[in-house]
């Protein structure tokens, strides 16, 4: 969950950013199944073979949803997804009507030892589908009358989370990822179960800033999952894990379930190996974390089909019950969405509709485990998948994989022929309105907001009027294409998503939402010379000009010694241009330090606990003395330019470099370069 | 085909790739990448995994129904093709004399959102043609007018050339072993108006024969167009309306043809071309130069006719296009080039898998790709082609891992345990380095082949991997020696194998894991991928690194009003030494313009581009000789320090280095045969 940040991190820098990623590591990578959608042209034409042999071919029709014709079509489709993407293993379970109805393991649990997956045996981590547990425990506890949805989250701490925008945080806003604070990155996952701390040390020490007023701006938050976890713990009296195993687990017989790192003995023996591709050679060991109610849970597919119909059936199975009809129902009803008409969230469950069904779920990601979660409501049916490795990146991922697999499993069961939707006329000029980059909501405002300033999406214009979303690809990475079919309402070209933009009053764009993908955060822009397009044209300039300065300054001097000249300065002269030369290179140093950093960070299996602490101290520091270099750098172009020595070669190369020097001083306080925020 | 030769250069050219050497004109055959597939690291683990609480574990291989096959198909195809960016595909089966499945996925057409209609979309069937050009040779032979031992040159009005006194037979033109060079000139043309008449082809084009008759596979679309005109010239008729009469006539196959452009009555239901679904780039009608060996356009059904009549003694519906006898002949190993490896039948290669006898062939132009398969013991057959070449070549993969996917549904199959042999790390490093397919062009563009060699690498462990076999997501496999000098896919179910001469030196290796149609020799020395790989940076580092200081010196020198002391003469030959050097960087950037742009572009007639290259070869060697002088005598007689004369040293060595590549990649040999 948070080494997918890092991955996509570094994906990011090294591309030139469509930045699908970064910011959702707990949630799914949006891949549509088509480009050209099969379902309307899959059934078309089967065959009426009227000149051939005597033909007998199945009717065309929806296939009914058997046990026979699920083990036909996920053992069809599952091997070649694994293969093709580089997975090691993955599970899939079916519910229907309050039955486990199919339940199939694929490929191997591990490679070396060629273990295959065993279904009702193997156990898989899911990530942040865990919270889906923790938010039934927050349910439970609101019928039991000792949470209040809308009172602020206070009342219920023993610490306190500081006013802000003079509006309290609720329960309601955490389940509707809605409290508005900054993404967290540090101390999320640790490197053994032994340096785990006690929750209320957690969430007191990385406390992430407030960046949204609560209730108004959807930004995935595992610290509020977390902060919830805890409210369960304090009003329950109970610690969170063992809550979760007494009034969940328990009543629903998931004896092959836990959210204890490591998980007790009895189950370790079953858990899958973590990989990042099957054919690769790095294993992912036992991932520890940190904010566990928030993600740490350990299961099997045969334990979360019990999950799955209790959720359906009204909180009921085999007779225990671990939630009233009436908190079923108030958990499975939308309470907000960031654009009409787009999904958004249920209580803990984000909504999911598609192919004309109502449905919410929830998927998980660690570095190499991805689970997935989807409840058909209207339907009584729940899907769940879990996969062992990363996959292949960059669009054969398991997250990529598992969101193609429930759409094809969608429409195969349930085909569904979306409206055909005509080009809005304003499309051309709405379309160069949209236009431009944007970035998450869930974000950072530390030095590592550098990495979310890599990771912008553009939405681009085409001639044609239609747009592309550089994040909104199609399963073999293509862009898809968007057309405008209402007032800045795109709907997919030849698909079924659709991505809408809201405007602010004065017209300008606030944000843009698409139930392409999941809604745990909103895009909004970004302006200026902040914008991943100026970004990427400056940093290039800026680091081209100071090496060149440097190689000029180097090899002049080699020049000038070897024909035994020298440069007619005065002795001030010659020190303002040496300080304007280690300034050169202090802002160059920058670049390689936080370029360092953020490969540090993009290492798939890097932590990032507070000993990372002291290289930020580090970059920070170095910082406040290539902003000191800027000054120097400035002041002795100004002195240069007016005053000499120097042709107009001389001249110009110093007002380039001035230029630079501006920029660089400029960005690294725009950036929070020297911010000395050590929250991330 | 043009242009996959020169992505491959490019490739090559550009990244420093471990050459994962396509050999270059395979539009006709398949790519070896392409068949390497297989699910080795991820079995379905089905049976061993039915848990309790569902109703089936399904462990025994379902029946292949009409349904079964639909839905595995249904289920499969669409996901296939959306992940590989393909437009259009249609699938067939036929089994026990029938149709038992045909379906099209996908849009013959985005653009108009026409889908493809199993017994109405066309598909070209590129080389997967050549069984119809085998059928009508097997045809004549059962006339008595054709004798597969007797040389060819009997039934040409032109003379092919003797090599080592072996007679060129029939025989060794249906099992891929006539030893011509490859050939990529006249194969594609823009229009169908360039089109040559067979005759003036065969003559035209005719390649050099680079191994003796019958010793070594390596696949040639020349042969069998060369087949083609001989059933021509025996029948009397031309070879298109010979097809006609004889082989889809009597099969009622009235959706196919060999005819370019085709015939008003087709036009309508020809699908689309595309490079892939998402880019919508349309590839126009191809107009195949070489139409025996890859014109012909068919349906999904019509292709069941052919299909059933070859698994059915000849016969379909009443009509006979071959005797039984024939067909048996037709379907006998013939050659192999390593014992107990997938060789050729007549025309038709070997793919035997999963414990089954299976012939088949695949075809590839730029835009389709289809594949025939025959499961001669199960009297199944399976046709498939697609529209689009997809994301980076994918329709290669997809088409081979629907093949096997078929099979490991129908036919469950448990290779027999093989141990890993004692000790097999010298072997790996015995058979370590690298290779070029025998399918290769020696003549006009050799340099094109020297850049696409494959690489084999030594693992620690003794294992091995083949740049070229690798899995449906790209991997390497990995390769365990179970016997001599023969490696098992690890968790997998073929095998590699390297052959020996008889001193122990490796001549090539072959693999079931690709299709039988060329083996890969190795090569050594200089010529060696990774030589050329280092020696080629260091080569053009050095010409750029002395271009840079001769002006820069010139700079510097003037801003600083200081010359050099350089007599008349010297003066002179430094001067064309720096020419050289820019001689030298122009002959490379013009190779890589060929290979990139040209290739992309000129679809085929590279004549003058490639006569303008060789002048420009021989001014190299000029400038390079010119380089080699100037470096002896400015480190004999100077002027100029020690830094000044290891220069030197370094640019005489990059002009013995430039001589011998000019001579032995043929930068100046004047060939237009290619």
């Amino acid at each position: 969950m948070f080494a997918r940040l890092i991955v996509a991190g570094l994906a990011l820098f090294l591309m030139n950013g469509s930045f699908a990623s970064a910011s959702q590591p707990l949630t799914s990578h949006p891949a549509r199944i088509a480009a050209l959608n099969p379902a309307p042209v899959s059934s078309t034409p089967t065959l009426p073979v009227t000149n051939a042999v005597s033909v007998t071919v199945a009717p065309t029709g929806v296939a009914a949803m058997t046990t026979q014709d699920l083990r036909s079509f996920f053992d069809a489709l599952v091997p070649y997804m694994l293969k093709r993407n580089d997975i090691a293993g993955g599970v899939v379970a079916v519910v229907k009507d309050g039955h486990l109805i199919f339940v199939q393991g694929y490929g191997y649990a591990d490679v070396a030892k060629r273990t295959p997956v065993i279904a009702d045996q193997t156990l898989f981590r899911v990530g942040s589908t865990s919270k889906l547990f923790d938010w039934t425990a927050v349910m439970q506890q609101v019928a039991a009358g000792k949470i209040d949805l809308d009172r602020d989250v206070n009342d219920y701490l023993d610490f306190k989370i500081a006013e802000k925008f003079g509006k309290p945080i609720t329960m309601r806003d955490l389940m509707t990822m809605t409290p508005g604070f900054a993404e967290t990155i540090k101390n999320l996952l640790v490197a053994t179960p032994n340096q785990l701390i006690p929750l209320r040390q957690y969430l007191i020490d990385d406390m992430p800033p407030r960046i949204f007023p609560p209730g108004e701006v959807v930004a995935y938050s595992n610290y509020g999952a977390t902060l919830a976890g805890y409210i369960v713990q304090r009003v329950s009296g109970e610690p969170f894990n063992n809550y979760v195993q007494d009034h969940i687990f328990k009543p629903l017989g998931m004896t092959h379930s836990t959210f204890e790192q490591p998980p007790p003995t009895a189950l370790r023996g079953d858990l899958a190996t973590g990989y990042i591709t099957a054919t690769g050679t790095t294993i992912v060991p036992f991932e520890t974390i940190q904010a566990w109610p928030a993600g740490s849970m350990t299961t099997s597919a045969t334990d979360m089909a019990k999950f799955m119909i209790a959720q359906l059936d009204n909180g009921q199975y085999n007779g225990a019950s671990i939630l009233s009809p009436t908190m079923i129902k108030l958990m499975h009803t939308p309470q907000s969405r960031m654009a009409p008409g787009i999904n958004g969230y249920d209580l803990g469950f984000y909504q999911e509709n598609r192919n004309g069904l109502r449905i919410i779920g929830h998927a998980g990601d660690l570095v190499a485990f991805h689970a997935d979660l989807h409840l058909l409501l209207d339907k009584n049916v729940g899907l769940f998948m879990a996969f062992n490795s990363a996959g292949k990146a960059p669009n054969g991922t398991s997250e990529a994989v598992r969101t193609d697999l429930f759409r094809t499993f969608l429409d195969r069961y349930f085909p569904y022929k979306p409206l055909a939707q005509t080009a809005l006329a304003t499309a051309k000029s709405d379309a160069a309105r949209v236009a431009g980059w944007y970035w998450s909501s869930r974000r950072e405002e530390s030095g590592f907001r550098l990495l979310f300033m890599l990771g912008q999406t553009q939405v681009a214009a085409q001639p044609d009027g239609q747009i592309t979303v550089s994040m909104l690809k199609d399963p073999s990475g293509a862009l898809k294409h968007w057309r405008e079919v209402g007032p800045l309402i795109y709907s997919e070209v030849n698909g079924q998503g659709h991505l809408r933009f809201v405007a602010n009053r004065d017209g300008s764009i606030r944000w843009w939402v698409s139930d392409d993908f999941i809604p745990v955060m909103v895009m909004q822009p970004v302006r200026g010379l902040e914008q991943h397009g100026w970004f990427v044209l400056l940093i290039g300039i800026a680091i081209a000009v100071l090496v060149l300065t440097l190689l000029v300054w180097i090899g002049g001097a080699i020049v000038r010694r070897r024909f035994d000249r020298a440069l007619a300065f005065s002795p001030k002269q010659s020190s303002l241009r040496l300080a304007s030369r280690i300034g050169v290179i202090l802002q160059l140093a920058v670049v390689v330090g936080w370029l360092l950093m953020l490969a540090a960070f993009s290492k798939p299996l890097a932590l990032f606990h507070s000993d990372f602490d002291g290289r930020m101290m580090v970059l920070y520091v170095l910082g406040v003395l290539a902003i000191l270099g800027g000054l120097a750098i400035i002041a002795e172009v100004v002195w240069r330019v007016a005053r000499g020595p120097g042709g107009w070669m001389v001249r110009i190369g110093e007002l380039v470099l001035g230029l630079v020097a501006l920029y660089g001083t400029w960005a690294i306080f725009a950036f929070r370069l020297a911010n000395f925020n050590f929250t991330y | 085909m043009f242009k996959r030769l020169m992505a491959t250069a490019v490739a090559l050219l550009l990244t420093t790739g471990a050459a994962t050497a396509a050999p270059a004109s395979q539009a006709f055959a398949q790519k070896p990448g392409s068949s390497a597939a297989v699910p080795a690291a991820v079995p379905t683990v089905a049976s061993t995994a039915a848990p309790a609480t569902t109703t089936e574990g399904a462990t025994t291989a379902p029946a292949m129904t009409a349904q079964d096959v639909q839905t595995f198909f249904d289920s499969l195809v669409p996901y296939a093709m959306h992940r590989g960016d393909i437009a259009g595909g249609v699938i067939v089966v036929v089994k026990d004399g029938k149709v038992l499945f045909a379906k099209g996925y996908g849009y013959a057409d985005i653009a108009k959102r026409i889908p493809v209609i199993a017994d109405q979309t066309l598909f070209r069937i590129g080389s997967v043609s050549k069984t119809f050009t085998w059928t009508a040779v097997m045809q004549l032979v059962g006339e008595g007018k054709i004798d597969l031992n007797a040389d060819v040159n009997k039934y040409l009005d032109f003379k092919i050339p003797e090599k080592n006194g072996d007679p060129l037979t029939m025989r060794d033109l249906l099992t891929q072993t006539p030893g011509f060079e490859d050939t990529v000139r006249d194969e594609f043309v823009s229009t169908p108006h360039q089109l040559l008449p067979l005759g003036e082809y065969v003559k035209k084009d005719l390649p050099t024969q680079i191994f003796p008759p019958g010793e070594i596979v390596a696949y040639s679309n020349y042969g069998a167009t060369l087949a083609g005109y001989i059933v021509q010239r025996l029948s009397g008729e031309p070879f298109d309306q010979y097809i006609e009469d004889h082989i889809y006539k009597p099969l009622g196959m009235d959706h196919s043809t060999f005819r370019q452009p085709l015939p008003a009555a087709l036009v309508p239901d020809m699908s689309v071309g595309y490079q892939s679904a998402s880019d919508k780039k349309t590839i126009p009608f191809e107009s195949v130069g070489i139409a025996p060996a890859g014109s012909m356009t068919s349906s999904g059904t019509d292709m069941a006719r052919f299909m059933i009549a070859q698994l059915d003694n000849g016969q379909y519906d009443g009509a006979s296009i071959l005797s039984p006898a024939t067909i048996a002949l037709m379907h006998t190993p013939h050659s192999k080039m390593a014992p107990g490896m997938n060789g050729y039948d007549l025309g038709f290669y070997q793919e035997n898998r999963n414990g089954l006898t299976i012939i088949g062939h695949a075809g590839d132009t730029n835009a389709f790709h289809s594949d025939l398969h025959l499961m001669l013991d199960k009297h199944i057959g399976l046709f498939v082609s697609f529209n689009s070449a997809g994301k980076a070549g994918e329709v290669e993969k997809v088409r081979t891992v629907l093949f096997r996917d078929f099979l490991d549904r129908y036919f469950r199959y448990t290779p027999p345990q093989e141990q890993t042999v004692a000790n097999p790390k010298p072997d790996a490093a015995q058979v370590a380095g690298w290779y070029m397919g025998s399918r290769r062009i020696v003549s006009g563009l050799r340099l094109a082949y020297a850049l696409t060699q494959t690489g084999v690498t030594a693992n620690p462990d003794g294992t091995i991997q083949f740049a070229e076999l690798t899995d449906l997501s790209g991997t390497p496999k990995t390769w365990r020696e179970v016997g001599p000098l023969t490696y098992l896919e690890v968790g997998g179910q073929t095998h590699t194998k390297f052959v020996t001469d008889k001193n122990g030196h490796i001549r090539y290796w072959i693999s079931d894991d690709f299709l039988p149609v060329e083996v890969f020799q190795p090569v050594h020395g200089l010529q060696s991928f990774g030589m050329l790989k280092s020696l080629g940076i260091a080569f053009i580092v050095a010409l750029l690194l002395a271009l840079v200081i001769w002006i820069g010196g010139a700079i510097v020198r003037r801003r600083m009003r200081t010359k050099l002391v350089l007599t008349r003469s010297q003066f002179w030959l430094r001067l064309a030494s720096r020419v050289g050097v820019i001689l030298q960087l122009l002959l490379l950037i013009g190779w890589v313009w060929l290979f990139t742009y040209v290739f992309a572009t000129a679809n085929g007639k590279l004549n003058g581009y490639l006569m303008a290259l060789y002048v420009l070869g021989v001014l190299a060697a000029i400038g390079a000789l010119a380089m080699l002088v100037e470096a002896v005598l400015r480190i004999v007689r100077g002027p100029g320090g020690w830094l000044v004369r290891i220069g030197e040293v370094v640019l005489g060595l990059c002009a013995l280095y430039a001589l011998w590549g000019i001579v032995v990649y043929g930068l100046a040999n004047f060939s237009f045969i290619y």
